[in-house]
């Protein structure tokens, strides 16, 4: 192997030194003729040197130094692609349609069941409302939203010809999304004698107070 | 010291055809041809095939440094100015070697050629050789190889190359002496031997024409002073080719003094055509001035091969190096430009880092209110619960037959099981039949509907109730199950 390695160096040093009809040219002759390859290859040597030993080293340093003005530069243009004003608008105008929606607060629920209960009479049917549990005491139903379990009787007033129909007017009216008012039962029971009792459990959503979510 | 040899000699005869045919690369480039047998150089300029001037030199010439030193009067008395020379040479150093190579393949015979030379490089020291096959009667692969140590001609080299002379061509003085063979033995297919002496070195080559080699061989015998050595040497090569070759040879031409002439006639003129002649190395070399360098008899031929690839490849790495370099400068100083252009911006960037860290916390509040709103649109509208049980009442109220009659409706939603349940019972008048298709119609279309109903397994029950004589049956149903279940 040492000696292959020698010869393989002895035959390069041949091929890079080799003056044409002067074997035995002296040092200084074969060095020159070594000259138009061996000066780019030095040439070629510095400068992969100087490109990883200097000139990389500090291009990193440079760019470690600015990386955080850098980095804020690219988080400021993606909040700007991501937040634009159009998009907050378009989302604030959607939040304060639904939080219109919702009642102020658990406070609000007597008068709401006080405009169901109008309501109700309006179409011939008496209504009374029963609360589950403490109404000031219901947990949140989540950060922002909060709703109050109610319970509803409705049984059509004396004279009332058209019980079904208006039932089915009154329950529409209930379930508009504009209303905060969710059915989540409804138990209807007719006799023989046509006496009809409509049983309904209700969901009424409120605005957790937040200044921040304003109508 | 210029002989005047063109007046002394015969006129040269017409260039021979050259073997290889290429020589016309050559026809307009003057060349300088130097016969070096023996110890007795002579020289001429060629332009093309036509001889310029002539010189030879007084004294003898043995080794290189003699050579070197009557070359500045040969340049001098042919005034030329060109670079491309040519050597016939004999010399004591220059070996000629029949060897039998295996005759079943080329590549076997090159083989074993190059195996004979590679052991002479171990005994002797790296020659520069060439070989040239011989013919006989036996056919086999006969080969005579030339060999010429290397040291030697790179000092001959160095000589010309000093004297700015490239030499391209070296020949042995068989070459020229195959040309007298086709000169004697003209259209005839028949065996010559030639022998010439040149300062006491003689070659003798028995030959055919076309160039077709027999054999030949080099022995120190000068014909003036040792005439009957060289009739006997002469006369065992004509013994020799007969008896190991089966070749009679019934003409010679001889170059050589007259003495040797005579002693050759005396002993092989039995039966033979014997021509005799002044040896004439300016014709000689006239006769090989045509021939090509890349001539498998020129004894460098492959030297120069070797060493053009070997300009080549240094011209190759040197252009690639070069390149390499270059590119790798300029990738440099685009770096350095690209790095110059990112300081500017970067410095540009810093003058707007108050500004930008102001927009920072404002997109970052504005973020924040949009995730707020955001998370409170998807809770306000995720929290409402779909119409299911004002929708389900209408659907059946609608699809229930006049016949039919609601006891129960009852619709409910199951936190614990996320789903809506729903019942219904009922009566439902006329025949049994009737009253199982109404039901089985409503029941497909309140599957059918966008509530989706699955009914339970269980199932609906139908039963006749006691109704007063003469009234229509009356069954009683009840049905449940949930929606929205797949």
């Amino acid at each position: 192997m040492k000696i292959e390695s020698a010869k393989l160096f002895r035959r390069g040093w041949s091929l890079l030194t080799e003056v044409p009809g002067w074997p035995n040219a002296p040092i200084a002759v074969r060095w020159r003729r070594a000259l138009p390859i061996a000066l780019p290859a030095v040439g070629m040597l510095v400068l992969t040197g100087w490109k990883f030993a200097i000139s990389n080293p500090g291009v990193e340093r440079e760019l470690a130094s600015r990386q955080p003005l850098i980095g804020l530069e690219a988080k400021v243009a993606g909040l700007r692609i991501s937040c634009t004003t159009r998009a907050a608008t378009d989302l604030r105008d959607r939040a304060s349609g639904a939080a219109g929606a919702l009642m102020d607060g658990a406070q609000d629920l007597d008068g709401r069941l006080a405009e169901l209960g109008r309501n109700a009479s309006a179409q011939g049917w008496e209504a009374t409302f029963q609360g589950v549990g403490n109404r000031g005491n219901q947990a949140p139903a989540a950060t922002y939203v909060g709703c109050v379990p109610e319970k509803a009787n409705f049984r059509p007033a004396a004279g009332n010809p058209h019980a079904w129909d208006t039932l089915l007017l009154i329950l529409d009216r209930l379930s508009v999304p504009e209303q905060p008012i969710d059915l989540t039962s409804l138990t209807i029971r007719a006799d023989e004698e046509g006496h009809i009792s409509v049983d309904a459990g209700l969901r009424v959503l409120y605005l957790i107070a937040d200044e921040k979510i304003t109508k | 010291m210029i002989a005047p040899l063109a007046q002394e000699r015969p006129a040269a005869p017409a260039p021979l055809p050259t073997r290889s045919g290429a020589g016309n690369a050559h026809s307009r480039k003057a060349a300088l041809a130097i016969a070096w047998l023996g110890q007795s150089v002579e020289a001429a300029v060629f332009r093309g095939a036509a001889r310029v001037g002539g010189w030879a030199s007084s004294g003898a010439v043995a080794t290189v440094s003699d050579f070197e030193a009557v070359l500045g009067d040969m340049l001098a008395a042919l005034e030329f100015k060109g670079t491309d020379t040519l050597l016939l040479l004999e010399h004591e150093q220059f070996i000629h070697r029949v060897e039998s190579a295996p005759s079943f393949s080329e590549a076997a015979a090159r083989s074993y050629l190059q195996a004979r030379v590679a052991r002479h490089e171990r005994e002797c020291g790296e020659p520069v050789w060439c070989a040239q096959r011989t013919v006989s009667a036996r056919q086999d692969a006969s080969f005579m190889l030339h060999l010429l140590p290397t040291a030697f001609f790179d000092h001959l080299n160095q000589v010309l190359a000093s004297r700015g002379l490239t030499l391209s061509r070296v020949y042995p003085l068989i070459v020229p002496l195959q040309y007298e063979v086709d000169a004697v033995a003209g259209a005839a297919d028949e065996p010559v031997l030639v022998a010439a002496e040149m300062s006491g070195v003689t070659t003798i080559l028995v030959g055919r024409s076309g160039g077709r080699l027999t054999f030949a061989r080099t022995i120190r015998a000068s014909w003036a002073d040792e005439p009957v050595r060289v009739g006997v040497e002469v006369n065992r090569s004509l013994l020799y080719a007969k008896q190991q070759l089966g070749i009679v040879v019934r003409k010679v031409r001889l170059f050589g003094a007259d003495a040797g002439v005579e002693a050759v006639r005396a002993r092989c003129s039995e039966g033979r055509e014997i021509a005799a002649a002044d040896p004439h190395p300016l014709d000689w070399l006239q006769s090989i001035a045509g021939l090509a360098p890349h001539d498998p008899l020129n004894l460098v031929a492959g030297h120069l091969r070797r060493n053009r690839r070997r300009r080549l490849l240094r011209a190759g790495v040197a252009a690639a190096l070069w390149l390499g370099l270059a590119s790798m400068a300029v990738s440099a100083w685009s770096d350095g430009l690209a790095r110059r252009a990112g300081a500017q911006s970067f410095a540009a960037l810093r003058s707007r880092e108050v500004a930008l860290r102001a927009d920072l916390d404002r997109l970052t509040r504005r973020r924040e209110a949009m995730e707020r709103d955001r998370k409170f649109i998807s809770e306000a509208t995720g929290l409402r619960m779909p119409p299911v049980p004002e929708r389900a009442l209408g659907y059946l109220a609608a699809m229930l037959p006049k016949s039919a009659r609601l006891a129960e409706f009852k619709v409910a939603w199951d936190p614990s099981e996320s789903r809506w349940a729903f019942h219904a019972a009922g009566t439902i008048e006329g025949d049994e039949d009737d009253a199982h298709a109404a039901l089985d119609q409503v029941q497909q279309q309140l599957e059918r509907s966008p509530l989706r109903a699955h009914f339970n397994e269980t199932p609906r029950v139908l039963a006749a109730l006691p109704v007063p004589p003469d009234s229509p049956s009356l069954f009683g149903f009840n049905m449940g199950g949930t929606f929205f279940e797949d």
